[in-house]
Formats: structure tokens, sequence, C-alpha cells
């Protein structure tokens, strides 16, 4: 089975799991248009509403535990760069003189 | 190394003397039989310049060879500048006052620039002589160690071994100056206190970049090679018989703290009683001895191609620049990488965005719909 074959729940957990962010997030604007039209179609059950809104607070924990991941990275950057700045700049040279 | 030399003179009346490179100890004696002098000329009467001459133009006259002068105005004082920039590697005029400051009366000196006979005229446009010639010129003369053979120069300064030249200043027939020239240790004292100062310097350095706080070559073998090479320096000794076998005969000694002393009359005692073993320890550069050892160990230190120091320095500047591409990729890596989780970052907010709008939208939907959304749930 494609990945395009799998339910778009499956293929955002998939996304999200992987980090794929913005591809989780146009496949979420599919998901809402899946969703509008079952509604107007009466055909949403409890079981699939539940399924979703668990998908919603699995994918929002999922983007702030990433997030918070990313800006902790960040941070580690700076410091190395500072390292690295340090690192480079000129020192006292040593003259011996016989 | 050949020692100095300085020369001593019997009548400084008569000869002054210098040494130069190849002199040598000995005895000399030279016998000034005349000094010489110039020949010379003063003008006959005051310097009229350009009355019947606006060009300047005149003969200077050497011997029997005659110059043409142009000077710019026919004054004295161009006439004797055009002389001196044509001719001034043989005769020098000099501008000078016989009257007063009231009365002045200018006129040309010449005067030849070596010893011995020669007419110095100056003649205007018409071959007319301008000059009145000076005392008799000659050139000086000298015999050397008696030898009874008249050596004639027409320059005062002459060689009369190498290395030895000798002004002659007065002439005194028949009775000869000796010129003494012997060995000084004066040149090898002060070299050998330089190297003094030098060598406990080079000491000192290499102490400090040993044990605690120690400088950057701490550890590295390039440190016990200098060391040792230093040392060899101060330790050199040979099996000679001559009484001059190592530093420690010409005054330096080697102190428990590493570090050299001079005592400049131990060296003045060692050249007194024999110098030439005192040049024979020391040798050249080339020619073996002291000198040539230091020579080669501070070539396997310092030499450009193949020194120890130079090696290490190359190695560390290839470290350094090895250290710096690594920093700049690193730079590059990090820049990339943070540009990434930016990114990444921006993403998962799109991403939380989205989900607290789906959220509302799915509650908004079911309001909209009129659905009971309990009853859904129930369903």
């Amino acid at each position: 089975m494609s990945d395009r074959e799998k339910p778009l729940e499956d293929r955002i957990r998939s996304a999200v799991a992987s980090g794929e962010f913005a591809r989780a997030n146009a496949l979420w604007l599919e998901l809402g248009d899946c969703l509008r039209r079952e509604l107007a179609s009466r055909s949403l059950n409890a079981a699939r509403l539940r399924q979703t809104r668990d998908l919603i607070a699995w994918c929002r924990t999922m983007a702030i535990v990433d997030r918070a991941r990313c800006q902790q990275r960040l941070n580690q950057l700076a410091i190395s760069s500072r390292y690295l700045a340090a690192s480079a700049a000129p020192r006292h040279r040593l003259l011996a003189r016989f | 190394m050949s020692g100095s030399y300085q020369a001593e003179v019997s009548n400084p009346d008569l000869v002054s003397a210098s040494i130069g490179a190849g002199a040598a100890a000995g005895t000399y004696s030279i016998e000034v039989d005349s000094a010489g002098a110039y020949a010379s000329s003063l003008s006959a009467s005051t310097w009229t310049g350009t009355s019947n001459d606006p060009g300047g133009t005149y003969n200077l006259v050497i011997g029997q060879t005659p110059y043409s002068i142009q000077s710019t105005d026919g004054s004295a004082t161009s006439v004797a500048a055009a002389i001196n920039s044509q001719y001034g590697d043989q005769v020098q005029a000099t501008v000078v006052n016989v009257g007063s400051a009231a009365s002045p009366d200018q006129r040309i000196s010449l005067q030849a620039t070596t010893l011995g006979a020669q007419t110095l005229d100056i003649q205007d446009s018409s071959g007319d002589s301008l000059q009145t010639q000076g005392p008799e010129a000659s050139q000086a003369s000298y015999i050397v160690d008696g030898s009874g053979n008249t050596v004639y120069s027409d320059s005062p300064s002459v060689t009369i071994a190498t290395g030895l030249t000798v002004n002659l200043l007065s002439a005194d027939p028949g009775n000869p100056a000796t010129i003494t020239v012997s060995g000084t240790d004066d040149g090898l004292s002060s070299a050998l206190s330089s190297f003094t100062s030098a060598y406990n310097k080079v000491v000192t350095d290499l102490q400090s970049q040993r044990g605690q706080s120690a400088g950057p070559l701490q550890g590295k073998p390039i440190l016990s090679e200098i060391t040792e090479a230093v040392d060899n320096l101060a330790t050199y000794f040979t099996s000679s018989d001559s009484g001059v076998n190592g530093l420690a005969s010409l005054g330096l000694k080697l102190g428990e703290n590493g570090q050299l002393t001079f005592n400049s009359q131990t060296l003045d005692s060692a050249y007194d009683s024999n110098s030439s073993a005192v040049a024979s320890f020391l040798g050249s550069a080339t020619g073996g001895g002291w000198l040539e050892s230091a020579t080669n160990a501070l070539t396997d230190l310092v030499d450009p191609n193949v020194g120890l120091v130079t090696n290490e320095e190359t190695s560390l500047q290839s470290q350094t620049t090895s250290i710096a591409n690594q920093i700049t990729a690193k730079n590059a890596q990090i820049t990339t990488l943070q540009t990434n989780l930016t990114q990444q970052m921006a993403a998962a907010d799109t991403l939380i965005s989205t989900m607290e709008q789906q959220d509302t939208f799915l509650t908004q939907m079911l309001q909209a719909e009129q659905i009971d959304a309990e009853s859904i749930i129930n369903e």
C-alpha cells in the first residue's frame, strides 16, 4: 500500500512522527475538508470525532515537544559558536631568540 | 677565528698605522724619505670672471692636458664648481678670499688629488694662464724594513703588508719608525661577553617552558632538542694539549644553575700566553673548532630548510591552518543547522496553530450544522 492509499490520519501520524510538519499541516487541511463533508452529510460519528480530537491533541503535543527540542539545540549551537569564535581569535605568538 | 690586531708606532710624528683584514702579527720598519707634496696653483690676480667672457668658458690644464670647462657665468664660484664637478677626481678647486671682508679678493685655488709634480692651470678663452704655480710638488718616498729599495707613491697612504696601511706624515731620512703589530683579545672578549648574555637568555627562556605554569613548548620534543644543542655549546671540549680545551679556558664558566659567567681576565691570560691555541680552539664557522660546532648546532636548529625549530614552526603553522579550516567548516555547519532548526520551529508553530484552528473548526462546524454533538457522540 502506497502512502497516498493509507488513511489521512495514518499519513498525518507518519508525517508528524518524522518531523515533517509542513506535510502534516497540508494533510490536516485535507482532513479538515473531509470532516466538513462528513458533518454536512451527518456521517460523522462519535468514535470518528473522538479519534480526530485525539489526533489533534497528539499532533499538537508532538509539535510542541519538537519545537522545544529545536530551541534547546539552537541554544547549544549559540554557545558552540562562541567557543569557535574564541578559538579562531588570534593569539600571542611565542618568540624565541638565539 | 683570527684574532684582532693592533698596531703600535714607535714615532707617531712620522707615520700612523691602521689594521685591516689579513693582518698578521709582526714588527715592521719604515723610513720616510719624503712625505710628498701635492701640486697646487692660485689665481695670479683677483678673479674677474665674466668681463670678456660671458659664457664662462675656460681651459683647465692638468699636467700637459687641457680640459674645457664650461661654467654657468664665469664667476670664481661657478668655475670652481665646474672643475670639481667634471674633474674632481684629479684636482680640487676652492674659492679663497685673500683680501679682506671690506675689500674682497676672490681667487681660485687648485690642488691635485695625488702627490707629485704637475702643472695645474686655468686658461681663459685666449689661452692666457690665470694661475700662479704653487710650491714644488713631489711623490712620497719611503723604504720598508731597511731594504734599501726606495718606493715612490702618489698617495700618502701606503700598504706595506697585507692588512697594514701606513700614513706617511713626515719625513725623517735615516731614522725609520717601527710599527709593531700584535694581537689583542678586545674583540674576542666583547664577542664572548655578548655570547654569554645571549646564552643565558636562551637558557632562561628554555627553563620558562618547563614545570608549573610553563610556556607553550612544555612537553614538546623540540624543547629537549634545543636544550641539548645549547648544552653542547657550553660543554664543547677538545683533547688538545695546548692548554685551551674548553670554554672554561677562555673564562666562560658554566654554573650549576646552567648559566654562563665570563671572566675576561682569564681570557686575557690565555690569550697572552698562547693566542694561537685560543684561535685554534675557536676555529671558524667552516674550519673546525668550537665555532664550527656552534655553527652546525645552530644550523640544525634554525636552518630554513631542515632546522628543528623551523620544522616545528612549520608543523605548528600547518596545524593552525588545519584547525582554522575545521573551524570554518564547523561554523558553516552550525549556520546550516541553525537555519534548519529555525525552519523546523516555524513549521512546528504552524502545525500547532493549525491544530488549534482545527479544534475550533470542529466545534464551530458542529454548532453551525446544529448538530448535537452529544447526540452524535452517543449514537
